[in-house]
Order: structure tokens, then sequence, then C-alpha cells
């Protein structure tokens, strides 16, 4: 287990990754845990826009809900939607990649100009006009971002594959009568699953912006709580060049956005210097 | 070279062909009728109907697309709902604020981006390079938003020394007046729209400059006897900086269609906002134009990219 | 005797990447008009310089690449690109195998030894389940030298000489009878080379293999072959029994591949025979002999006209103008 005992050794000693890991297991516990515990904030009180408290630990936003509480539901939702995004785009762009990188003529071809069109088009505008159809919850947000993720996912595996397909250890197993799809997809995948893991986190880190992007410009799921929600909402009062000014409304939120993404790219950066043996210097 | 070229350009058409395409069908799955929009109840049950026909709304659905693509290639691109303009005047318009923005956005990019990526490759693993990079993690994660926010609180509300949207303050003035106030409306969008690009600008230079300081040939360039300096700014830059061009030319391409966010936030008058406010109104015509000229803006940026690669890679020749 | 393998007329021709727009078709003539015969229980070496297309032919063989032009037979049956029906391409597959050349290259390096061994077995029904196959593995491991432990092992602990005997095992694990070995000794240490000779020896008494042995150095195929074939520029140049190839009627570039082989004697060495340049191109190949440019015996007509095969003894062929035909 050389080469196990070696990532998990690197890994250890990455002080950026370790960082990233401590930050996303955080993530994942407030937002499974921390909604058990904490009801949703829903309706209004009379305590509007009370700066952080003993009562309310980080203030109120302008219906009198609890921030914490919005936040906590926040991480939840975002886990759910970069979770289920990346989920979609790997069952898309995985086998695409790898069909894409084995095989030869026409499907390749065809594969190659999809995944090629798919990465020219504007994400953000198509998926503004998407999310406007498809109505706003957070499971079609989900989707929306797997469908407009796996191009980059499917390249990636792609150029893994077209490296792999050339070893020996394939030529090997096609002589060994071994299906073709078998070794596509435990022989070539086996093999190509360092970057290919790698791609997935930052497909989550980019899954929670563009949510809070969509969120933001009101195309959010207005039945629960995300971090984008809550800043659309702030901005909608003008919160940010308002006076007195409610820092915590819209800092907070942001925080959290950046947060989680800055931790998937750290967790996603370690995990490739440390499957790919060059960057272990 | 010829047999790139074509290649490339029938991959370019194919590309915005089917963007063009898809915008269409998409556009006219939106589930509210933009006919509900247009009429009002007070009109006479002829100007409804006429009104229906000269947007072509009351043809099938592959009428209608067969005839919108046959304008299309006339140059054609209908009328807006909303302002009841040709689309073209209604992006005409709208572009020069996009470009305004994209050039404001480049230049703070190439002028601070490139020379930092240089500095903490040449300083690997020290201090400067350590502190760079931590910045550079924060800013490929940063939310632009985010961003926009902590921007306007600072400068627009705590100092007070920055308008808080717009592009110019109304009524739009002339001569230097005007460009002076543009350019203070200007400095806050671009400042917030171009932290990400930066980052990413940083990362690329610095990690490419880093893996060039490796290969073989900087090691013989050395051992000729070339100077530090003439070997990092002759042989290690131009190639170097392939990756930097390529993200930067994507960008560019992505850019021409506005940064929907930002240009919200700041209320700019740009392409990205329309789209936004298209959507919402229903303004087929205009946002099948924005895609288009989305679609048309990318594939020319990414032929534009490979020609410059090429020229600063001698390893590569086009069409192999 | 009935041939096992029979090869006839086989051709491989990769087509040149076009660069411009409107060009001719060219190809890469990598194997070229290729027959033979490998009978049971024989061992077949293929000796050429690097690019002359030995590694190719095999890979055309068991349709590991198309074949261009040309037949393959196996036990009188055409195999030709193993265009047979599933069941016989599955026998196909076990029947015939092959050791590969880079034993660093050739293991997948994230499967556990046991596992790459057993999952053909299991697909291709030498062993019914998980179980048996392990049996089964664990106990030819044993035969080629190595403790059943290796099962759970991965293939980066092993040294160059284990990984190939790994290999070997994989390839017998299928109950092959016709084992191709395409240069699986020349990436190794030469005493390893030996030890792996060896091996190849004794597991060809003990599961009555056949073998087509592939390689670039003769002093390693001359050791375990009984008839050799000389390959250049994709063309056989020589076929002969061991005993005539070392004889006195050969074609130069035998003779010159010969005089690079290291004798270990006192006595005087006879001149070397050092051939100039490269291996030409094989896109273009010269019109005349494919050996011409480089034949130390070279005279006008070799550039004019390519010479036939001759026949020169019973188990005796040399392509070229000088050969002495038997009567």
């Amino acid at each position: 287990m050389r080469q196990h005992k070696g990532f998990f050794y690197y890994f250890v000693r990455n002080k950026n990754g370790m960082i990233g890991l401590c930050g996303v297991l955080l993530i994942v516990l407030i937002g499974l845990v921390g909604t058990m515990v904490i009801p949703k904030p829903e309706g209004y009180t009379s305590d509007i826009l009370m700066a952080p408290c003993a009562a309310h630990w980080l203030g109120t936003d302008n219906l009198g809900l609890d921030i914490f509480a919005e936040l906590v539901w926040g991480a939840k939702t975002s886990l759910y939607v970069s979770l289920l995004a990346m989920l979609i785009a790997g069952v898309i762009g995985i086998p695409l990649g790898l069909i894409c990188g084995y095989s030869s003529g026409w499907l390749r071809e065809v594969i190659d100009a999809i995944i090629d069109i798919f990465m020219t088009l504007p994400m953000l505008p198509l998926m503004i006009i998407i999310a406007a159809i498809m109505g706003t919850s957070i499971t079609n947000v989900a989707l929306i971002l797997g469908i407009f993720s796996w191009p980059q996912l499917a390249r990636v595996t792609k150029n893994s594959t077209l490296k792999i397909r050339q070893m020996q250890y394939i030529e090997a197993a096609t002589c060994l009568g071994i299906p073709k799809r078998r070794i596509l997809f435990k022989h070539v995948l086996l093999n190509a699953s360092g970057p290919v893991l790698v791609n997935m986190t930052l497909v989550m880190a980019s899954a929670v912006l563009t949510e809070a992007s969509l969120s933001f410009l009101g195309l959010g799921d207005p039945t629960t709580w995300s971090w984008g929600t809550i800043l659309k909402q702030a901005w909608g009062q003008n919160a940010v060049i308002s006076n007195p000014n409610p820092w915590w409304w819209w800092l907070l939120p942001s925080l959290c956005i950046v947060v989680y993404v800055v931790c998937f790219n750290l967790f996603g950066t370690a995990l490739n210097d440390c499957l790919n043996p060059k960057g272990r210097e | 070279m010829l047999r790139f070229l074509l290649r490339r350009l029938g991959r370019g058409i194919l590309t915005i062909f089917v963007s063009v395409t898809l915008v269409f069908f998409i556009v006219r799955a939106m589930p509210s009728d933009p006919v509900a929009l247009l009429i009002s109840p007070q009109m006479t049950e002829e100007t409804q109907q006429a009104l229906m026909e000269s947007y072509g709304l009351d043809k099938p659905l592959g009428t209608q697309y067969i005839l919108y693509m046959k304008e299309l290639l006339h140059g054609n691109l209908g009328t807006s709902f909303a302002k009841r303009i040709p689309v073209t005047e209604y992006l005409a318009q709208k572009l020069p604020w996009t470009l305004l923005l994209l050039a404001a956005v480049m230049v703070i990019v190439l002028v601070i981006g490139i020379p930092v990526g240089l500095l903490a490759a040449s300083k690997k693993g020290k201090m400067a390079d350590r502190i760079i990079s931590i910045i550079v993690t924060l800013g490929i994660s940063v939310f632009i938003p985010f961003m926009a926010f902590l921007l306007l609180y600072i400068f627009a509300f705590r100092l007070g020394i920055s308008p808080t949207g717009g592009a110019y303050t109304p009524p739009m003035g002339e001569g230097m007046e005007f460009y002076l106030d543009v350019a203070k409306h200007l400095v806050l969008p671009a400042v917030a729209l171009s932290i990400t690009n930066l980052a990413n600008v940083v990362l690329y230079t610095r990690n490419s400059m880093i893996d060039v300081l490796h290969e073989d040939y900087i090691r013989t360039a050395y051992s000729k006897g070339n100077s530090k300096g003439r070997v990092l700014r002759v042989h290690a830059l131009k190639n170097a900086l392939i990756p930097t061009v390529t993200v930067i030319g994507m960008q560019i391409g992505i850019m021409v269609g506005g940064a929907t966010v930002t240009e919200t936030i700041f209320s700019w008058p740009g392409i990205g906002r329309l789209i936004y406010d298209s959507v919402n109104a229903l303004d087929y015509p205009v946002l099948q134009g924005a895609f288009l000229l989305m679609a048309v803006a990318i594939v020319i940026m990414s032929f534009i990219t490979d020609l410059v690669v090429a020229w600063l890679d001698p390893r590569i020749k086009l069409g192999e | 005797m009935e041939p096992l393998l029979k090869v006839e007329g086989l051709t491989k021709l990769f087509p040149v990447k076009k660069r411009k727009l409107i060009e001719e078709k060219r190809y890469v003539h990598a194997v070229e008009d290729v027959s033979f015969e490998v009978c049971p229980g024989e061992t077949l070496g293929i000796v050429g310089e690097s690019g002359s297309g030995k590694s190719t032919l095999a890979r055309t063989i068991l349709a590991l690449t198309p074949v261009s032009a040309g037949k393959v037979y196996y036990q009188g049956k055409d195999i030709t690109n193993f265009r047979v029906s599933g069941n016989e391409k599955r026998h196909l597959r076990s029947d015939l195998q092959m050791v590969f050349q880079d034993p660093y290259a050739s293991l997948n390096p994230r499967l556990k030894i046991g596992d790459a061994i057993a999952e053909p077995m299991l697909v291709n029904g030498q062993a019914k389940n998980q179980k048996e196959a392990r049996e089964k593995v664990c106990h030819l491991l044993e035969t080629v030298g190595l403790r059943p432990e290796v099962y759970e092992r991965f293939p980066y602990e092993f040294s160059g000489g284990q990984r190939q005997r790994i290999g070997i095992v994989r390839a017998l694990a299928v109950n092959p009878k016709l084992l191709f070995c395409d240069e699986s000794v020349s990436a190794l240490d030469v005493s390893v080379q030996a030890q792996i000779l060896n091996l190849f020896n004794e597991l060809k008494e003990k599961f009555n293999l056949t073998y087509v042995f592939i390689g670039h150095d003769l002093a390693v195929i001359r050791y375990i072959s009984d008839r050799i074939l000389v390959m250049y520029m994709g063309k056989i140049m020589e076929i002969a029994s061991y005993d005539e190839l070392f004889g006195e009627n050969t074609h130069p570039y035998t003779q010159a591949l010969i005089s690079a082989v290291p004798e270990p004697t006192t006595a005087p060495r006879s001149e070397r025979i050092i051939l100039e340049g490269d291996i030409p191109s094989a896109v273009n190949p010269p019109k005349g002999c494919r050996f011409c440019q480089r034949c130390f015996k070279a005279q006008p007509e070799c550039f004019e006209r390519e010479p036939d095969m001759v026949q020169t003894g019973e188990n005796h062929w040399i392509r070229c103008h000088f050969a002495k035909e038997a009567e």
C-alpha cells in the first residue's frame, strides 16, 4: 500500500489541504446537525434589524428572523445543491469523457463537438433563462448547475483517458479478452480517478457560487433559505448603503459563501498536489 | 494552415448555429406568454391581431424558427417587444457600456496580474509568494456581489467618494466633465469584476512561469551565458504567457455578454443587465440577439486566442 | 503436421496524418506481405531492429490492431481480426496470449496483482468463482517462483523481474496454447533475463506451450528458438532453422546481426559488420530491396528490383538476389 499510504502521508502534511478538509467537514456538520436542532426561520417577529446580541447571535433581518438560523439553513441548501450538481455532472460527464477518449471516429468527433459547444455557451445568462423556465426550486437549480458543469468534467476525463488508453496494461486487458465496457469503467477509470476527483471538488465549489448568483438574482427557491437569498433580501432593502448599517445582514452570508468556496478549493488543490507526484516536492 | 482555418470556421459556425437554435427554443419555453405583456385590454381585436402578426407570434413554432433564421441571414435580428425598436439598435446602445467595463477590467488584470504573477514565480516559496498565494486563493473563491458590497460599503457609504450605481450622473453631459463622471462610475464595478480574473491570471502566470523555468531550454539559455534578466524576458516570458493568454481570451469572449450580476448591482447599462431585464420582460428578440452576440464574440475570441498562442509557442503548428 | 498458426500475406499499413488539405494519402508500411507458419510445440523467434514491424506483426495477429490485408489461420480456421462468434472469440482470447515488453507498463498500477490475474480467468471461464480463481492464481504464482502472498499486493512493490513473472502468470492463467512474447526480456537486467528465459523453457514443457518469441537481440532469440524469422522494414528477410541461420548461406542482414552478437571466446573475432545509418522511413520504402541502402553487398540490381523469397533448404528461405537456391 505504498502509494495509498503515500497519499495520506502527503495529505495530512498539507496544511492548506487539512484546513480545507476541516472546513468542509465543519460545513457538513453545521448543515446536517444544525438544521435538526435549529428550526427553519419563517414568518416574522418584532425583533427587526437587531444587531448581534445574546438572543440573536448574528442579529436579525428586516422581518425579525434570526440570521444565524438562516445561515445554518443556507449551509444545508449549499451542500445539497453542490452535491447534487456534482453527481449530475459526474453521471453525465464521466461516461461521456471516457467514451470520447477511448473511441475513435465519428462518436468521438460528435462528443468532442458537444463538449466544445457546451463549454463556449454563455453559462450564467442561459441558466437565468432556464431557471425562469423550470421554476425556482433548489433541485431545479442543482439540475441546471449539473447540466452546465458536466462538459468541464468530461474534458478532464477525456484527456486522462487519452493518455491511459495508450498504456500497455490497457492493451494487455484487451488481449486477455476483458470486455471493452469493463476496461473503460474499471481499468481506465481507476487510473483517471485523481484528476476526476479533483475536478469534482472544483465543480462543487463553483456550483455554490453560481447558486448564490442565481438566488441573488431572484431565481432561487423562495421556500427555503440560501445564502444568496439572504443577500438578495438585504440588497433589496438597500442594506449595504443604508444608515444605520445592518452590516451583519449582508456581510455574514457573503463570508459564508467565500469560506465554503475557499475550503473546497483548498481541499481540491491539496488533493491534486498529493495525487500528482510532481506536486509533492 | 488552410485545413485548420476551415476546421475552426466550421466549428465556429456550428457553435453559433447551435447556440442560436437552443436559445430560440429555450426562450419560447418560458412559462409566461409575451403576448399578455404586449397587449393591453384597451386595444381592439384587430389591433391585437395586427400586433401579434407584426411580431410573427401567430405562426406555428417551426415557421417562426425558419422565418427567424432567414431574417438572421439578412442581418435582421427582429424588433424588441418591450422597446419597439430594432434589436440591433438596442444592442448597439448597450454594447459600448459593456465594452467599456470590459476594457477597464482587462487593463486592471493585465497591468497588475502579469507582473504580480511573475513576481510570485521568481520568489517561489518565499514570503511574498506565500502572501500572494493566499490572496489568490481568496480571489478565486470570492463571490462577486460580496466584493461589490464591500466596495460600495467602504467607498460609497462610509467614505462617500464614489457613486452607488449607474454609468453617469443624469442627464448625460458632454465633454471632459462627462468622461470624468463616467470614469468615476466605472471604478467600482470594474474593480469588483476584475478580482476573480485577476486572481486567475496571477495564478496561471505564476504556475506556468515556474513550469517553464524548469524546462531544459532555459538551462541551455543560462549555460550559453545569458544574464538572468535576459533569459526571463526573451526565453521564458513568451512561453510562460501561453496559459495566461488562453484564460484572458476565454474571459473576454464571455464578458462581451456582460456581467449580469455586477451590472445588476451597479445598475450598469450593459448587455448583462439587458439580458436580466429581458428575461423578466419576456423580450424574446432581445434575448436571441444578445445570445447571438455572445456566441459570435466567444467564437472570434477563441480563434484569436489560438492564433496568439500559436504565435507565442514555436512548437505549435496550426493544423496538426 | 498441421501448423498451429498460419499467416498468409499479412499486411498492416498505418495512414499518415494529412497535413495539407489536398494531399495524397500516404501510409507507413509497418508489416508487408508476411507469411509464415508455427507448428505445435516449437518456438519461433522473430528478430529485427526496432521499427522493423515485429511488434505490430504480433498485435495484428492477436487482433489488437486491425489487419490491412492478408489472412491469419489458427488450427486451420480463419481468425483474421478475430471476426468469429462471441464464444469462439473467448476461446481465441484464451488460446492466444501475449507477454508484454515493459513489465512496468503492462500491469495496471491500480489493480492488485491477484485481481489482475483472476479477472481474465473469470471473464473467460477458466474459473467459475472468486474462490476457485484465487486457488488457481496462487498455484500459478508458486509455479513461477512467487509466493502466494503477492495476491494482495500492488505492482509498484515489485522489481522488473518479479513483474515479468506476474505478467507471465497472467497470460498463463487463461490456459493459452500459443504464447507471444513481445520483447519480454528486453527491459530486464541481463542476469534476470537469463532467469526469465529459463522460466520460459520450463513452462513450455509443463504447459505444452508453443512460443512466438519476438526480440531485437539475436543472442536472446537464439537461446530459446527452434526456428528464427528475420524481419527488416516490415518484410521477412530470412526464415531459417537455428543451425542454418548460423551457417554459411544467409542473408547479408542476418550476417550483420550475427556479427553483432558478443561471443565468449578467446579466438580472434571475425570482423564485425557495422550497418550504416538507421532504418529508412517506412513511409516511402525503397523501390528495390528493402535493405539495399544499408547492405554491404548491394549491387545496382538491388536498387532496381525487389528480390523474391528463395528457398535454399528444406526450412530455409532467403529474400536476396545473391542467395544460393537449393537444387
